[in-house]
């Protein structure tokens, strides 16, 4: 399962809507709900659901779930 | 200087054609910060001093993260320090004065400090580039003038909107040319931004400061007034924000919106989506996230009794810490701090009971025709405490007996709605052009005559309801 997949699955179970499907496109305005706090919902259960830590500087300035896909990709890396 | 000082029109003129006159950006760049300087010492040039300190520092910052990054943390952090501080001692010396003022000698208690036009906007605005080059979010500006010309760019450098290196920096470096269709979509924003300034908030002003300076109002006439404010800050702060960017758009340089129909949100979440948007993300960005996600917070601040670290109680403290501190911004008065608890409270409020309303109730079509006006309600309550400086007053007035008032009370603020009515017409009236109208007849031959009609409307209603005593932005005060 790729990463994006797996992210997807995150962000039905964050936004309870089993129809929703995120591209690398994507981004807060394409989600309905995806507002500040669901954002700090959203990241924890990323960290959960891939076994990585951020930090303020990670999440923030985030543009689309491309970049969050990269990230979690870095993180597991390593890097 | 004011973009509404009648200085501004011929300094602008002066700068527009010397600056498209020279053909590379290096020297486009040099007449753009000798027109920041000069714009920003129009009245006090020892303000200048202030930036030049406040952008070279963070210029300074930015090379010694790349330079020992290492050391990055504790960088950021003694640039964050001093400017903040900074910005506090000219912020706050006023109240501590005051408060202070029987244990105080003379020499300080006598001195005036007034607060430097637009530090707190340009001290955000630089801050942005030395924590984002510490997150790897930005490249190190190496080229001392570019970086002078980010920290001090004159459309927005006293009232925002609080740019981001990431979209301004590629700008400042990129060739630009001179666009005909650009010049003229510029001049049209800063025009309908200068409408909604002059000819909306300035002649709704006077009538919303006659109704907060009552000493006996009604019911009524506390509510009209807090009507009457939150159509005047929206024209006044959106107004502003139109002509920096509908000036910078006709220099070339893409300024972020700072607006989006923020009395159309659903939810205060949703309001601070669509609010002042370049300085709501920037809180959000800079202290929200790390009031979350900071390494100290994760290890030492648990969830009380479980020691577990739970998203409801760190986004509740987060949101908190942000608002609060967005008040203490915002001024020294109790009233501001009130604001930020009551907008923060408000936000915990409806994240609460959202998660546990079905998502089909959310998803139906009247959804938003309850949900829309009962967060304009929230929001003119915000605006109203916002607006009072005196909290005994707010506390007392919004006690008052709705029927009450005499007869010229009823008058004055039936009125007063009267002319929030009128003077959100054509607030609406663009709002529905530019969503429903706009994106079919793009194309249509009568589209520029249309256009070019409004112009001349806005400009006719901005020459004649200009008033010799120009009231300031409201944000020029923060």
């Amino acid at each position: 399962m790729s990463t994006l997949d797996k992210l997807n699955d995150v962000f039905r179970e964050v936004f309870e809507d089993d129809d929703l499907t995120v591209t690398r496109t994507s981004s807060a305005k394409d989600v309905a709900g995806w507002d500040s706090v669901m954002h700090v919902t959203l990241m924890i259960a990323v960290e959960r659901a891939f076994g990585v830590r951020f930090k303020s500087g990670n999440v923030a300035g985030l543009k689309n779930v491309g970049e969050l896909a990269d990230l979690v990709d870095r993180m597991k890396a390593g890097g | 200087m004011s973009f509404v000082q009648v200085e501004f029109l011929g300094f602008f003129l002066t700068v527009f054609a010397l600056y498209w006159a020279f053909p590379t950006v290096k020297l486009q760049n040099r007449v753009l910060i000798l027109a920041s300087f000069t714009f920003y010492g129009w009245v006090h040039p020892w303000m200048l001093a202030l930036l030049a300190a406040v952008t070279l520092v963070n210029y300074g910052a930015g090379r010694a993260i790349v330079a020992r990054p290492e050391w990055g943390g504790r960088i950021v952090g003694a640039t964050v320090a001093l400017c903040i501080a900074a910005l506090c001692g000219f912020k706050y010396f006023g109240w501590f004065v005051e408060a202070f003022a029987e244990v105080l000698p003379d020499s300080v208690r006598l001195l005036r400090v007034g607060l430097p036009l637009g530090l707190s906007f340009y001290t955000f605005h630089n801050l942005a580039y030395t924590i984002d080059v510490h997150r790897e979010r930005v490249k190190m500006e190496p080229n001392v003038e570019t970086y002078l010309l980010y920290g001090s760019y004159f459309p927005q450098l006293v009232a925002g909107p609080v740019e981001r290196p990431s979209n301004m920096m590629p700008q400042f470096n990129t060739p630009r040319q001179f666009d005909v269709e650009l010049v003229r979509s510029g001049f049209g924003l800063a025009l309908w931004g200068a409408f909604k300034k002059i000819a909306l908030a300035d002649t709704i002003s006077p009538y919303v400061d006659a109704i907060f300076a009552h000493p006996d109002p009604s019911w009524a006439m506390v509510w009209a007034g807090a009507l009457g404010f939150t159509v005047q800050a929206l024209a006044d702060f959106s107004g502003y924000t139109d002509i920096a960017r509908g000036t910078s758009r006709m220099l070339g340089i893409e300024l972020m919106k700072n607006f989006d129909h923020p009395y159309m949100a659903a939810t205060p979440m949703e309001f601070w989506q669509r609010w002042h948007i370049s300085f709501s993300t920037w809180l959000r960005d800079y202290v929200y996230l790390p009031a979350c996600f900071s390494p100290w917070v994760r290890r030492y601040v648990t969830l009380p009794f479980t020691g577990e670290w739970s998203p409801f109680w760190h986004t509740t403290r987060a949101l908190f810490i942000t608002m609060l501190a967005s008040g203490i911004w915002h001024g020294s008065t109790w009233n501001f701090v009130v604001w930020g608890l009551y907008h923060a409270t408000m936000a915990t409020i409806y994240t609460a009971i959202l998660a546990k309303l079905p998502k089909k109730l959310k998803k139906q079509g009247g959804w938003r025709w309850v949900t829309v006006p009962l967060q304009f309600g929230v929001t003119v309550l915000g605006m109203y405490i916002f607006r009072e400086p005196l909290l005994s007053n707010s506390w007392a007035r919004l006690q008052l007996n709705p029927f009450d008032g005499s007869r010229e009370q009823w008058i004055v603020a039936t009125s007063m709605v009267g002319l929030c009515i009128a003077a959100s017409l054509p607030l609406v009236a663009a709002m529905s052009f530019e969503k429903f109208v706009l994106p079919k007849v793009e194309r249509a031959p009568w589209l520029l005559p249309l256009q070019t009609t409004a112009w001349a409307v806005f400009a006719i209603a901005v020459f004649s309801s200009v008033r010799t005593t120009a009231t300031d932005f409201i944000y020029f005060q923060f």
